[in-house]
């Protein structure tokens, strides 16, 4: 191994002789520092080009930053310096580091210098750049000075002639990158940012601050050592005469690890550091809304890669939140100018959205971001003409929903049907999800939906600000929906194709009608289904879906892929599991009409693992759809009474959007590939038709009365149907394009122009639904005319409130009562997001809907008395989804009137569309029993036993409650607590620290005999298997994630 | 333009248009063929079952209630009233019985001495097979009275009982309440004396309307409408003083929130020839239906019927009266009568003045409405005998078949009581066989002669239970191998009353609204004159 040479400060040295010294003494010492990293070719032209200056009083001093591991290979750099200039200094480290801290070597190594100028091994320089930075620095009193960096092979090109940033830190050019350079850009100016490649900063400041932050190892350190500069009141200038050619190795021939990472993280660094505490508060919340929304969009666009870097950055940044806070304090001795001086320099407004408007900015930090990159994409676009159209287009769409959803996006979303207020903290759902006890119904033992999982982890990525997280749960749902259609139709290589279809699946009026009615299940199946169909459509080797560019999927991370989705959106909507299947069934037909066989199983294959990997995530949710007891409702939910015929189907006409007769235009836009469409094209168009009429023929089948189930909200099969259709419509744009020539002029040449004009007809009701801001929805809930059933719990004890209505109109999901009529109850009054999944009614919760059943066969007179063992103390009857929201779905005469003729009812609210009965006979659902009725409890089959018992006016009992599976209180001597939940072992109640017998009370609740008087507590214990359980799900969910990760990498890396 | 080609790819096949087409069309078209065969719900709307006349507890019920709307509790009172509760089961039961009181409208002191009064609840035990009978004045003393009974038993039939000076009176007690009820007849003449009884047994309050159809037009009377019916309480309607003079009316009760509970109260002094003294506590129909039958029915020269058709609905209404003579073979067949109602009006049909319909043979009587809306139909007989059998006797006809009738109360003591029961058979092909029950100590018994007796398709038969067991407390339960409609009369020497039975629960049948499909003749020449019979 060679010695290694010690370094010694150019100006020291030993055998200078006076005459050496002459010229330093008109010209102030400068020490170009030059940072090598391996492999340099461009090495020596650096070097000569520093000898070659004109500037008397230079010294080099060559650091070589790769360090021991690489220097066995790296022998020659001391050689290379040697047969370029001798007298250089070679810097040798010990280990491997980035450009900035191999930089602040100079601190250590040199002594007396004016100026430091940073070169980076991959730059030429002007022979004068060096005087011409020096001079500029003393004439305008510049801290740093940058010179006008050219392409390396044209120097005509700009590179840059100094850079700027945004308040986030994200950088942005001057010039146009690329653009000629005809001078305009010689002039001398401040900047924000002096890029790296060759930087002239002066020696005393660079030590003040301390060099460039040693966390920076590569990438961002430039910006960050501007920024600290300036708020040291140092000016950083550009200085157009010093010239310097650039290769810009980093982005091509030696690309840096984890560029965009590094960018990422020393960004946020430097933004932390550099702002005073006031600005920080500001512009941080700006900063992390641009990473949420980042990530949103990378997530959308597929690029999780990049979403998971922004994240990570992030999470980077925060471990070391102490040494930022250092470097804040030690910046905060240094600052000469306020942080508003020094904005002064930086860009308005935010870089990342300025590309996506096609604004001329651009620099290092573009590629960070995956808004960057589309901006890019969107600008390119722009120099062609079906990009242009795509972008004019793309931008009418957006601007259209935000205008149609303008209410719902910047007002209220009321509460109503399935769009239920959340509650407030994220833990409540947590509390839910692991704990054994649900409390749907009467309550039982058994799993809770992943769903709550879910939602308290998206609650806590929010903040805890959960009515947000339910608007973008409703509204993201619309951008997820039209980039898969985007995203389905890629295949068709066709900008135009693409955009039919776009605006195809925009028009279908299915999302609007789903949230006018409040079905945001029915959303969410909207926005999946395009997603299915591609990943279904994938599978089959057929033109189209084969992109060459495109890597071979393996058949293992598509199942996981598929499964991993399908547990997400089943987790919300379960019948996503049966959509899915239809879909491949659709495809499987398709492939038969058209004839091509090959890998025709494979969509069904793949689907049904993709399901068995979703039922699977959801154990042991998914566990009680399969054991004995299960019920439909709980998978499909409950047919309406309002039931659409096969031609409100097949026009998409679930909702207030959409007249008659305008749907079948969608059908028309679809069927032109049918008639035009030849090889692929009409293939797929066939495929296609086949899924929709699969779809419609299921979702037919789920509106009949001989079927008894629902199938799901009308969008669970229209949607797929819908994606279908709109793929069959580009399709046939991609027709029209490719195989229309190939006709004589005729009647297919008309045919296109009837679905074209078939296409704008049937965009209009939609168009026209865009008007009220939300999309016809109600502008209220019941919330607030529904608020007394919530408000005597203070007094009057706990409750339980039983809902009565059409399942479309329901503000929870419940269980089958007759034909349109579904029965649920709540136990916190109004209904919240947690009583969307109804569970299974088998079991104690069953005797609310036989007594509802006993009610209309009037077979009693009194419901109250019946229903107050439950403790139900209101029945609320719903025949509206809100108020003054039409259609109203009434209940069937024979509900309806059960109801009103129950002695021990009282009506208390005769709203037309919403009716509520106080059962006068209730008792509170922790109460003691007389001893008379508890000894009845403990007899007989329930409704003989409570007919004749009344517990009119039972008092309260535990009426502080934690949750809803534990309660505290004070009790009396020889009393019998009652509690109103299902017969369970695990219901514990101690009394001072003693255990109270339990025994089933009615033949399903529980009753406590209480001995002696003291302060009482009632849990529920959660059995230790649940909790195994719960875990192993995470594991699972982990384990799938992980493997769908290792085999997208493997796959991407084979191809 | 950017393509993707096929890529060379030779073993994928090139598809084909026509089957394709054919494909998609050929689904399109299975799928609107079956929309369009797809079949309807024919579940049975069991409210308009239940609701359309009181029916005896339901097989299944863990609960039921009976609403006797009307009758005084005091010892002269014009309406006394008892209640009956029958019990067909082979145990005990106990029923509960809440008698509310009321006071006489206008008379205030006694509103105010009733205002002191509180609904008095009794737990009344009855045997296996037997029934009871409960005076509510002994219960509940009070001008005027309603009674809730409650019971958690099945099969369970209450009626109630009025008795006064002017007449008897038995019929059921509602089943369930209701937010409309039709009064198709009511007089209020210088003889005559009309009440409504409208009783709301609920926790809520109830709002009703009270208006009349009469000669002259619609009334609605400014203190009637909007008139609150406090939760838990009976309030009388004289309807007398307000619509005085009125030969002929028709009561309207409409529930603008809430449920009640309307029983008419009638009688006449006997002052006016054209009416007999008499008295009776009618429950109102809750509903319009399509076909109402009265299996019984007479006229002679001294016994007058008058068939009272409303029609509460906006539109005029097209019926047809068919009348079924006893014997048809000998006495022949009777076309239909055709009666037009007006929208929200009455028609009267008096039917001893419809020559087709001859004297002294009994008939049956369905009203049958055969186009335009559903009408409400009442039989109003007077009878002005010479003999103890005279009186007033209103009846709303039966809405329902049944396999199995209940009849609470009767009796059948020579010279005091008789009891018949005219049983209807609907079927247009089918014999039906009649079994008649009695509940005595706590058996039933079958009564001889009494049992599977034939009744041909289309026709009538009426049976003389007097004839074959006598008992004071005689309680029948009618049995058929077919849905039939049995009424039952029951005379005594105070007067006469007509009344349906309460059909049992699970034997239920709503007639269908077309005419079975028969053979009309013309109408037989009428037999020579009989002496008049009693009716029965």
């Amino acid at each position: 191994m060679a010695s290694v040479p010690q370094p010694v400060a150019p100006l020291d040295r030993p055998d200078e002789t006076e005459e050496d010294r002459e010229p330093s003494v008109a010209a102030p010492p400068v020490v170009a520092v030059v940072v090598v990293h391996e492999p340099s070719p461009w090495l020596e032209g650096c070097l000569r080009s520093l000898v070659a200056q004109d500037y008397p009083n230079l010294s080099l001093l060559v650091i070589d930053a790769d360090g021991v591991a690489a220097r066995a290979g790296n022998e020659g750099i001391t050689r290379r310096v040697e047969a370029v200039d001798p007298e250089a200094y070679v810097r040798l480290r010990d280990d491997a580091s980035g450009f900035g801290p191999s930089a602040n070597d100079v601190l250590g190594l040199v002594d007396g210098a004016a100026f430091y100028a940073f070169c980076h091994d991959d730059v030429v320089l002007a022979p004068a750049a060096i005087r011409a930075m020096v001079e500029e620095a003393f004439r305008s009193n510049a801290g740093i000075t940058t010179p006008k960096v050219v392409e390396w092979n044209d120097p005509s090109r700009l590179i840059s002639v100094g850079e700027t940033a945004d308040k986030t830190g994200v950088r942005a050019s001057i010039v146009e990158r690329g653009e000629l350079d005809q001078e305009q850009h010689d002039a001398v100016r401040d900047v924000f940012c002096a890029p790296g490649g060759c930087t002239l900063v002066r020696a005393d400041l660079f030590a003040v601050l301390g060099g460039f932050d040693p966390a920076m190892d590569l990438v961002g350190e430039d910006l960050d050592l501007s920024w600290r500069a300036q708020v040291a009141g140092a000016r950083v200038v550009a200085v157009p005469a010093a010239v310097v050619r650039h290769v810009q190795a980093s982005d091509g021939p030696r690309p840096i690890a984890n560029h965009r990472l590094q960018a990422y993280r020393h960004r946020i660094r430097t933004m932390l550091t550099c702002y005073g505490p006031v600005n920080l508060i500001r512009v941080l919340p700006q900063a992390i809304a641009l990473a949420v929304g980042s990530i949103v969009y990378s997530l959308l666009t597929g690029r999780s890669r990049r979403a998971g870097d922004v994240a990570s950055a992030w999470r980077w940044n925060l471990r070391r939140l102490r040494d930022i806070r250092a470097n804040r304090r030690q910046l905060h001795g240094l600052r000469q100018l306020p942080d508003r001086e020094v904005r002064k320099l930086q860009l308005r407004g935010s870089a990342q959205l300025g590309r996506l408007s096609g604004s001329q900015v651009g620099g290092d930090d573009e590629a960070l971001s995956p808004m960057a990159s589309a901006g890019r994409d969107l600008a390119g676009s722009l120099r062609s003409g079906p990009l242009r159209t795509a972008a004019i287009v793309w931008t009418c769409v957006v601007i259209a929903l935000v205008f149609g959803s303008r209410q719902l996006l910047f007002g209220h979303i009321p509460a109503f049907a399935d769009l239920p207020d959340y509650p407030s903290r994220p833990w409540t759902l947590f509390m839910q999800w692991s704990s054994g006890w649900r409390n749907a119904g009467l309550g039982s033992q058994s799993a809770a939906p992943t769903a709550f999982a879910l939602l308290g982890g998206l609650g806590v990525v929010f903040f805890g600000a959960m009515s947000a997280l339910r608007k973008v749960m409703l509204l993201a749902l619309l951008p997820i929906g039209l980039t898969g259609t985007w995203r389905l139709t890629r295949g068709t290589g066709s900008v135009l194709a693409r955009l039919v279809a776009l605006v195809t699946f925009v028009a279908i009026p299915l999302p609007y009608d789903a949230m006018a009615r409040g079905r945001w299940g029915g959303l969410v199946l909207w926005a999946a289904a395009p997603w299915l169909l591609l990943v279904l459509a994938r599978r089959i080797d057929a033109p189209m879906f084969d992109r060459p560019d495109a890597y071979k999927r393996p058949a293992l991370q598509t199942i996981l892929g598929l499964g991993i989705s399908l547990a997400v959106v089943s987790a919300f909507e379960p019948i996503v599991l049966a959509v899915v299947l239809v879909v491949a069934v659709g495809l499987l037909l398709g492939g038969l009409v058209v004839g091509q066989l090959r890998h025709i199983f494979q969509p069904l294959a793949i689907a049904i693992a993709g399901v068995a990997v979703a039922v699977v995530l959801h154990v042991p949710w998914s566990l009680d759809f399969l054991r004995s007891g299960r019920e439909w409702w709980a998978f499909g939910g409950v047919q309406s009474g309002a039931r659409l015929g096969l031609a409100d189907l097949m026009q998409f006409r679930t909702g207030p959007i959409g007249g008659s007769g305008w749907g079948w235009a969608f059908l028309a836009v679809a069927a032109l590939p049918i008639v035009i469409g030849r090889d692929w094209r009409l293939a797929w168009a066939a495929r296609a038709w086949m899924v929709a009429l699969s779809c419609w023929a299921v979702a037919w089948v789920g509106q009949q009365v001989w079927f008894g189930r629902a199938v799901g909200p009308p969008e669970a099969f229209l949607a797929p149907a819908a994606a279908a259709l709109s793929l069959s419509a580009g399709l046939g744009l991609a027709s029209f394009q490719q195989d229309l020539p190939g006709y004589r002029f005729g009647w297919r040449q008309a045919v296109s122009l009837l679905a074209a004009a078939a296409l704008v007809v049937a965009a209009f009701p939609v168009v026209i639904a865009t008007t009220d801001g939300r999309w016809r929805g109600p502008n209220d809930g019941f919330d607030s005319v529904l608020s007394f059933v919530n408000d005597d719990r203070a007094t009057v004890g706990p409750y339980r409130v039983a809902w009565l209505g059409d399942p479309e109109v329901l503000p929870l999901a419940g269980w089958k009562l007759d034909d349109g009529v579904a029965y649920a109850s709540t136990d916190h009054g109004l209904p919240s997001v947690e009583n969307r999944w109804p569970g299974s009614s088998n079991g104690a919760t069953s005797l609310m809907g036989t007594a509802f059943r006993l009610a209309e066969r009037r077979e009693t007179s009194r419901l109250g008395r019946l229903l107050a063992p439950m403790g139900v103390r209101y029945i609320v009857v719903q025949t509206a989804a809100a108020p003054d929201d039409a259609p109203t779905r009434g209940l069937p005469p024979a509900v309806e009137q059960s109801l009103a003729e129950q002695l021990d009812l009282q009506q208390v609210l005769a709203d037309p569309q919403v009716q509520v009965y106080r059962n006068v006979a209730w008792a509170p659902s922790r109460t003691t029993l007389s001893p008379l009725a508890a000894a009845a409890a403990t007899t007989g089959h329930y409704f003989d036993v409570v007919a004749g018992v009344d517990l009119t006016g039972s008092p309260p009992m535990l009426t502080d409650h934690e949750g809803y599976a534990t309660a505290s209180g004070n009790t009396g001597a020889a009393t019998n607590l009652y509690l109103a939940d299902a017969a369970n072992s695990n219901w514990s109640l101690e009394v001072d620290g003693r255990t109270a017998p339990r025994s089933d009370a009615f033949g399903w609740a529980n009753l406590f005999a209480i001995e002696r008087r003291g302060s009482a507590k009632l849990s529920f214990k959660t059995s230790a298997q649940r909790y195994w359980l719960l875990a192993a799900q995470g594991v699972l969910w982990i384990g799938a994630i992980v493997l769908w990760r290792r085999s997208r990498r493997k796959a991407r890396a084979a191809s | 333009m950017a393509s993707i080609a096929p890529k060379g790819k030779g073993r994928v096949m090139k598809p084909h248009r026509f089957p394709v087409l054919f494909v998609i069309v050929l689904a399109i078209g299975a799928l609107v063929y079956a929309d369009h065969n797809q079949t309807s719900s024919s579940q049975t709307d069991t409210v308009t079952e239940h609701g359309l006349m009181p029916i005896a507890s339901t097989q299944h019920a863990v609960s039921s209630s009976f609403y006797c709307a009307g009758g005084t509790a005091t010892s002269n009172g014009a309406f006394d009233s008892t209640i009956v509760i029958a019990n067909p089961n082979p145990g005990p039961i106990t029923t509960t019985v809440t008698v509310y009181p009321a006071a006489a409208p206008g008379d205030a002191s006694g509103q105010a001495a009733v205002a002191t009064l509180k609904p008095v609840t009794k737990q009344v035990p009855v045997g296996p097979r037997t029934r009871i009978g409960l005076r509510l004045a002994n219960v509940q003393p009070s001008p005027y009275v309603a009674a809730l009974v409650e019971t958690n038993d099945p099969d369970i039939a209450v009626e109630h009982t009025i008795v006064g000076k002017q007449g008897v009176n038995v019929s059921p007690c509602a089943s369930a309440p209701s937010s409309s009820w039709y009064l198709p007849t009511g007089t209020t003449t210088r003889d005559a004396h009309e009440l409504l009884a409208i009783f709301n047994p609920f926790s809520a309050d109830a709002v009703v309307d009270v208006t009349y159809q009469t000669d002259d037009g619609f009334r609605a009377p400014d203190g009637e409408q909007g008139l609150p019916i406090t939760a838990g309480h009976l309030r009388i309607v004289d309807v007398t003083a307000d619509v005085p003079r009125l030969e002929q009316l028709a009561a309207f009760v409409s529930a603008r929130s809430g449920q009640v509970v309307v029983d008419r109260l009638q009688s006449f002094d006997g002052s006016d020839p054209n009416h007999p003294a008499g008295a009776a506590a009618t429950l109102g129909a809750p509903q319009a239906a399509p076909v109402w039958t009265f299996a019984h029915g007479s006229v002679s020269d001294s016994v007058g019927e008058t068939i009272a058709l409303v029609n509460p609905s906006d539109e005029q209404a097209q019926a047809q009266l068919e009348v079924t003579l006893d014997d048809p073979a000998t006495n022949g067949v009777v076309d239909p009568i055709p009666v037009s109602v007006p929208a929200r009006g009455y028609a009267l049909v008096a039917m001893q003045d419809q020559t087709r319909v001859p004297k002294g043979i009994g008939h049956s009587v369905t009203v049958r409405s055969t186009s335009g809306p559903a009408v409400v139909a009442e039989r109003v007989l007077r009878a002005a005998l010479a003999s103890n059998r005279q009186g007033y006797a209103p009846a709303i006809g039966a809405p329902l078949e049944a396999t199995r009738w209940l009849f609470a109360d009767g009796a059948a003591v020579p010279n005091v009581a008789d009891v018949n029961l005219a049983v209807f058979n609907p079927s247009a092909d089918q014999s039906t066989r009649v079994s008649v029950i009695a509940m005595a100590q706590g058996q039933p018994v079958e009564i001889d002669g009494l049992q599977n007796v034939e009744i041909p398709p289309g026709g009538r038969t009426a049976l003389d239970v007097g004839q074959h067991i006598m008992r004071r407390d005689l309680t029948l339960i009618a049995e058929t191998t077919l849905p039939v409609v049995v009424e039952r009369n029951f005379l005594v020497s105070a007067g006469l009353s007509f009344a349906a039975g309460m059909p049992m629960s699970g034997t239920i049948s709503v007639p269908a609204r077309a005419a079975p499909t028969t053979t009309t003749t013309t109408t037989a020449p009428a037999p020579a004159p009989a002496p008049a019979p009693a009716p029965n």
